[in-house]
């Protein structure tokens, strides 16, 4: 025990835990057994396999959870679709007042929540505390306000469906709130699958949202396996799946869902640069790679693991950067005190060291701060890892741990170039105190979310996705409500797989191909009436209106009649336009003939709904901008 | 003072000073999370609020100073924490006093008599405190007169307008002088960050401070609107570093103004210890300039000790 003048003579911090007592006595009133949460009640399936949670600071068990299988898939699916009639029904205002309430409960079990987020994740409690649960609780807020707007800003747009919602362990509440607050804003219903390693948070917040009162099966949590994640995208009855995760799953949830008609959002990995000018603030930027790479233990999708420094300054930099490192503080999560808390998982361990073992075998130079960890439990030290270039797989490929990268450049242009050098495109950092430097260097690097004297700040009204293998469709902001919603004239497509010659069952080519196999397509004989693979459009006039012109009102006065009302009321006009096709406009019935034909061709589909999205989203703004004003 | 190697100033480096690169939102962002990133609790906050005690230049600068305001003060300077709570914490043998007694050169001599016996330096403000407005040759006879009277660190104030109209040289050449007339008496710079501009300014004014041969640099007269922020004590402690980091001499910083509250003074003390490290938490790097600041650590040792909050008449008033 260290003595009070010890202290006072040596001035060391001093263990500075959160208790976990309100966390275990809610794990204890659930004798540490959960089952599923469908339709606002505790389903404990009958037969099921459970799987245990541990903290992996101390590995002790926190609980068990039970592995959903395919009839409890199909239950809370089926809940989801029930609750979807009511729930998408329902006025935008009235669903503004239920995701007011989530908000408001979050906040009520703020520390409950920040407490088993850092219990089962192993991330700090001051990450949890101050950064996941007050988003969790923004998100909720941020959107309530779009579901009350709904039906003025986004008058001719209609929820999805039913959604599937995959998220990752590296944020289970912040991922769980950016996928629920919209689609359930927007009138969706969700069934979400937490990961494997981290089930038990997304399980508390299922209480807090049946607390607050929202109806029964608009959100149901299921926890189970990867094959239960695969039960959720192949299942029929499913409109939508949104997934946040590693590249390699996302690539599988493509390859699932193509041809099924149901839309799909992947935000994926990535490899960040972090590219600091010699004109940049260095003790900031310094700042800046310990919230870029440290945050989270390194776990973190858009963590900025390359950094790259321009050369005449990238020696100051690094030792700068290593005197840094000296200081940072890594122990048991619930210390309120430290910087970086555990790893999520052993096998995760496993394979950041595996790959700081690359780094060194690759020729780079490894360091690590002499700073002590925990005796047990999964710690890592921060690492950084210098003299490599872009051509070794450690400068490449996603660690998703807390190990940096180094590079150098010499210009603008290279250090883009170098940021560029990656098949992610998820976020960037730029450090100058040169705005015109760094708004152009900005603007051409090739990631979702570029921050410019700063890094990985989030927020519920700010847009967050990826380019290339990072994925697609955004989360947060208006841009995000598009991933949840279509528009009123589109139907979910169901498309003909046959005539692709995909398996109806798996989506699968009838007949698999192999490497060479591919011969290019040569012109084929003519069928009638069809051609690459879809129903020709008819030439010559359609015959109800050769019937119209016989019997109701002259085709020049019909339209007239559109066209001038079109003038007067040129917000309505713009507004009715999208009742019919965009560009082919006409009468209900001729709409509902176009939805009809590109039901077929659904790969043209997603195309014109984002071109739509784009005009529509613009001219909104401009009216917010107004109303503002 | 137990500073071996003193800083003996060096020649004025325009392009350091003119290459500097401040980022306020950066600085902004690092001074919002280290409170929350850094906090000690029980014997360690304990601890810490005695050592923090320790570092306090306890301060009396006001237009009604007497003699005898003056020796009360010293007497508190002698004495800071209430004997039967330092027996408690188990400290019996230790000598616990604040860094120093801080007054207006009048005053120098009362309070260099009153803490006669002690180790405890006397401070003197001089240079026209706290405006710096005065002819040259009057703040160097001030200097001089409150080293003569026994002051044995001198808290010299910045003129402020060669920083804003960025006049460098002047500002070096008239430290230099200062640093000239103090002799012995260690130097401490008083750059008065709430009459400048910029971070920026705050930045380039340490270094011409420091290479001008400032022993340490004050963020503050406490006569300011705006006195010690965490921000431009960022800034400071980072030009300290960089100075460190060139020429191998370490200054030391004082914080001062506004510091009313333990939790406040702790936080300081994370700020020190995470960009500077463990030496600038002792007296003889680091100083709070305040007046209040001491009451409220005693209350919150009380705390610590008996569990209960005294009222600030159960602490003897300085």
């Amino acid at each position: 025990m260290t003595t009070f003048l010890e202290i006072f003579k040596t001035m060391e911090y001093g263990p500075a835990p959160e208790a976990p007592d309100a966390v275990k006595a809610w794990l204890d009133e659930h004798g540490r057994k959960f089952g599923l949460f469908i339709n606002n009640e505790w389903v404990t399936p009958k037969g099921a396999k459970y799987y245990p949670s541990y903290d992996p600071s101390n590995g002790e068990l926190l609980a068990e959870t039970a592995q959903a299988e395919k009839k409890d898939v199909d239950a809370a699916i089926a809940a989801a679709r029930t609750a979807f009639e009511s729930w998408s029904q329902t006025p935008g205002v009235v669903r503004a007042r239920y995701l007011y309430a989530i908000a408001r409960n979050i906040q009520k079990h703020h520390r409950l929540l920040a407490v088993l987020e850092s219990m089962d994740n192993g991330k700090p409690i001051r990450e949890s505390r101050d950064i996941d649960v007050p988003l969790l609780a923004r998100h909720f807020y941020y959107y309530a306000g779009w579901a009350q707007l709904m039906e003025t800003e986004l008058r001719d747009y209609q929820p999805v469906g039913v959604v599937g919602q995959i998220i990752p362990w590296n944020f289970p509440l912040l991922m769980l709130a950016w996928k629920i607050a919209p689609a359930i804003a927007m009138g969706n219903t969700v069934v979400l699958k937490p990961a494997s390693y981290t089930r038990l948070s997304a399980l508390l917040f299922a209480e807090i949202v049946a607390e607050a009162g929202l109806p029964a099966g608009v959100v149901n949590v299921i926890t189970g396996s990867s094959s239960a994640g695969s039960m959720i995208v192949t299942h029929p009855d499913v409109d939508k799946i949104a997934f946040t995760g590693s590249t390699d799953v996302g690539r599988t949830l493509r390859h699932q869902t193509a041809g099924s008609g149901k839309k799909l959002s992947l935000e994926l990995g990535g490899k960040s640069p972090f590219v600091v000018f010699e004109d940049a603030d260095l003790d900031g930027a310094i700042e800046g790679v310990v919230d870029a790479i440290w945050f989270n233990q390194g776990q973190v999708c858009c963590a900025g693991s390359r950094l790259i420094v321009q050369e005449n300054v990238a020696d100051k930099f690094i030792r700068k950067l290593k005197a840094r490192m000296e200081h940072m503080r890594v122990g048991d999560p619930l210390d309120k005190a430290i910087d970086m808390g555990a790893i999520v998982d052993k096998t995760q361990w496993e394979t950041i060291d595996s790959w700081v073992k690359t780094g060194i075998a690759e020729g780079g130079e490894c360091y690590q701060p002499n700073i002590r960890l925990p005796e047990k439990g999964l710690f890592y030290k921060p690492t950084l890892i210098t003299g490599l270039d872009p051509a070794a797989a450690t400068v490449q490929e996603e660690i998703f741990g807390p190990v940096l990268v180094s590079l150098t450049f010499r210009t603008p242009e290279e250090a883009i170039a170098l940021a560029n050098n990656t098949r992610y495109g998820l976020a960037a950092s730029v450090w100058s105190d040169n705005i015109n430097l760094a708004l152009d260097v900005a603007s051409k690097i090739k990631a979702g979310s570029v921050w410019v004297n700063c890094t990985n700040l989030f927020d519920g009204a700010s847009g967050f996705g990826g380019y290339r293998e990072s994925g697609f469709g955004r989360e947060g902001g208006r841009e995000g409500l598009f991933e949840y919603i279509r528009p009123k004239w589109m139907d979910r497509p169901r498309p003909d797989l046959t005539s692709m010659d995909l398996d109806a069952a798996t989506n699968e080519p009838v007949k698999p191909l192999t490497w060479g196999e591919h011969v290019p397509a040569r012109p084929a004989a003519p069928t009638v009436g069809r051609a690459n693979g879809h129903d020709l459009p008819r030439v010559g006039p359609h015959p109800e209106d050769v019937h119209r012109r016989q019997t109701g009102p002259p085709r020049r006065a019909l339209h007239h009649d559109h066209h001038r009302r079109g003038r007067n009321d040129r917000r309505a006009g713009w507004r009715r336009q999208p009742q019919g096709h965009p560009r082919r406009g006409g009468s209900g019935a001729r709409g509902a003939r176009c939805q009809a034909r590109l039901g077929d061709a659904s790969r043209l589909q997603p195309f014109a709904d984002s071109v739509f999205h784009r005009r529509k989203s613009r001219c909104a703004q401009r009216r917010v901008h107004r109303a503002n004003r | 003072m137990t500073q071996n190697n003193r800083n003996p100033g060096v020649p004025l480096d325009l392009d350091w000073v003119m290459g500097a690169h401040v980022n306020k939102s950066a600085v902004e962002r690092r001074v919002a999370t280290l409170p929350a990133r850094r906090t000690v609790k029980k014997d360690w906050q304990a601890a810490w609020l005695l050592r923090a005690v320790t570092c306090i230049d306890l301060t009396t600068l006001a237009g009604d100073d007497t003699p005898g305001r003056v020796r009360r003060l010293c007497a508190k300077a002698k004495q800071p924490i209430r004997p039967d709570m330092l027996s408690r914490m188990g400290l019996d043998g230790e000598k616990i006093t604040v860094g120093a007694v801080c007054v207006y050169p009048n005053r120098v001599k009362d309070a260099v008599e009153a803490l006669r016996g002690s180790d405890i330096p006397v401070a003197s403000v001089a240079t026209g405190f706290p405006a710096g407005q005065t002819p040259l040759p009057q703040r160097i006879q001030e200097i001089e007169q409150a080293v003569e009277a026994g002051a044995r660190e001198i808290d010299v104030v910045i003129a402020r307008n060669y920083v804003l109209t960025g006049d460098w040289r002047a500002l070096y050449d008239e430290l230099r002088q200062f640093r000239e007339a103090c002799g012995d008496a260690h130097m401490k710079t008083i750059l008065a960050t709430g009459d400048l501009g910029t971070l920026k300014q705050v930045y380039q004014a340490s270094l011409v401070a420091m290479m001008a041969g400032s022993d340490f640099i004050k963020t503050s007269t406490g006569k300011e609107s705006v006195n010690a922020t965490l921000e431009v004590s960022l800034v400071m402690t980072r030009a300290i570093r960089e100075y460190l980091d060139r020429f191998g001499y370490k200054i030391g910083f004082k914080p001062a103004g506004g510091i009313g509250s333990a939790k406040q003074a702790m936080a300081w003390q994370s700020l020190m210890k995470e960009e500077l490290g463990d030496e600038w938490l002792m007296p003889h790097l680091f100083r709070f300039g305040a007046s209040t600041l001491l009451t409220d650590i005693e209350r919150q040792l009380y705390h610590y000790l008996t569990g209960h909050y005294a009222a600030k008449h159960h602490m003897p008033m300085g």
